[in-house]
This record gives structure tokens, sequence and C-alpha cells, in this order.
């Protein structure tokens, strides 16, 4: 798709606490995928190669390695992303560096069509990618090698995104003024059941990540 | 837990994640129902 018909690149990036190999190993085997981004995954491990990922049935995505750098760059598109006018002209790009002994990961996705209709793509992948970044950092961070499962729901609420995020928040039981990336909780959510941890990130309105402590799990 | 919300045209979209690591089956499975009967009430 021409420049002029597609929006800005999304930039992302992340500082992680653990080698690049072991970044490269999370962002380009389906095994580490399967351990922050998607329930299924496989990765042909070359330029060209197949990257697939699932979140279940009919949420399949099947892409190719358009680029590939072992330990340092992987660029993620579909073959005819150049010519596409919808969701697979998106391209991402997945760059490893090292600034002052510290692994960052840059992600860029591009190729996404202008125009009002993709607005709330525009905007869902741009806070889906911040939230799956922070799932990345923290599996390498904390649980590197450990597999993982997931509970997952996705829905459409028929109220503004602000009014959502804080229907939420209350169902946590997690107070407005534990909202702070750092914060340790202690909440007890509308099922009566007692969860604690640590805030990871907030965006307010849009973002929480965070450890959750029960007696039933830990996560 | 990861949650994110974004505004579309008609209200707003919700992702809910929940990732566990090294539970077994059984507590996994308890932790599954237990969150699914949660957010059941955010609709």
């Amino acid at each position: 798709m021409s420049k002029d018909k597609t929006r800005p690149p999304q930039t992302h990036e992340i500082e992680i606490d653990a080698p690049p190999e072991a970044v490269w190993k999370a962002i380009s085997t389906g095994e580490g995928l399967t351990r922050w981004y998607a329930e299924e995954a496989r990765v042909e491990p070359r330029k060209g190669g197949e990257n697939w990922i699932s979140w279940g049935e009919g949420q399949e995505v099947g892409k190719l390695n358009l680029l590939w750098e072992p330990g340092r760059r992987l660029t993620v598109g579909d073959a005819n992303h150049e010519t596409a006018t919808d969701w697979n002209a998106i391209v991402i790009d997945f760059e490893i560096e090292t600034r002052g002994g510290r692994t960052v990961l840059k992600l860029v996705q591009s190729g996404l069509p202008a125009g009002p209709d993709w607005d709330s793509m525009d905007d869902g992948t741009d806070i889906g990618w911040e939230m799956f970044l922070f799932a990345l950092k923290f599996y390498v961070e904390r649980h590197a090698g450990t597999p993982r499962r997931t509970i997952v729901r996705f829905w459409a609420s028929p109220r503004p995104a602000d009014e959502t995020f804080g229907a939420l928040r209350e169902l946590l039981g997690i107070a407005a003024d534990d909202l702070r990336a750092g914060a340790r909780y202690a909440a007890t959510t509308a099922d009566g059941e007692k969860i604690g941890g640590e805030i990871i990130a907030v965006e307010p309105g849009h973002l929480l990540v965070a450890t959750v402590s029960s007696s039933a799990t830990r996560s | 837990m990861s949650l994110t919300v974004h505004a579309t045209g008609e209200g707003a979209f919700v992702n809910f994640i929940v990732g566990t690591f090294g539970l077994p089956e059984a507590q996994y499975a308890e932790a599954k129902a237990r969150w699914s009967k949660l957010l059941q009430q955010a609709d």
C-alpha cells in the first residue's frame, strides 16, 4: 500500500533485564511466543519462513518472516503486504539493541491503513503492544523457561473506555490510589476473593498490568 | 494479569489476560473457573 494511504508507524520500546539472546528466543520461537503473546505459535527459523500464531479457532494469523537476523532483528508480515489494503498490510518489526549494558526491544508496527475505519484498530494495537511487551518483560525477567497457561477474555462493552476501565478496577477491588507502577496492592474482588500483588504498569483508563497472588493462583 | 481497554465507535473493547506459570492442572482449572465467574460480572 502506498505511504499516503497508511498511517504513521507505531513505535514501542521496552528495557528488559535479561540477555539479548533470551529476548530473541522469546520473539523468534513458537515456544517463546506462547509465553507472552499467543496461545499457540510456530516459527520457521529463516527469512521467508512461516510465522503463525493463534489465540484459538478463528483467531489464527499466518505471516512470514520478512527479515530474519538472529539475535538482532525480526520483521513479520504478509507476503503481499505492500499491495494489501487491509490488515494484511501491517508489518511488525522487532529490533533488539544493547544500551548501557541493558537490553532494549524496539517494536515498530507499520502499514495500518489510514482513515477513520481503522482508528479503533490503531488504538487497540497501540495499547495492545504496550500490554504484550510488559508481558514479555515479565516472562523473560521472572519466569524464563516456564510454560504459561492463560485465562483469556475479550469482549465489547457498550460503555466508554474510561467507564469500562473504572468498572473493571472496582470489580477487581483495586483502589484508585493503588494504581501506580511499582505499588503493592491488596484487594477484595467483587466475589469476595482476597488478591494482592504488584502494579507493573498503568495507563489510567486504558492499561493495567499487575501480578496477582491469591489462594488459587500466582500469575 | 493484563487488562487493556480502548475506545470503539460503539463503546469500548476489553482484552483481559491472566497468565499463569507452572500451575498444576487442578489449580489452573480452579483459577480459570474463578476468573471466568468474576469476569462474567463485567458484562
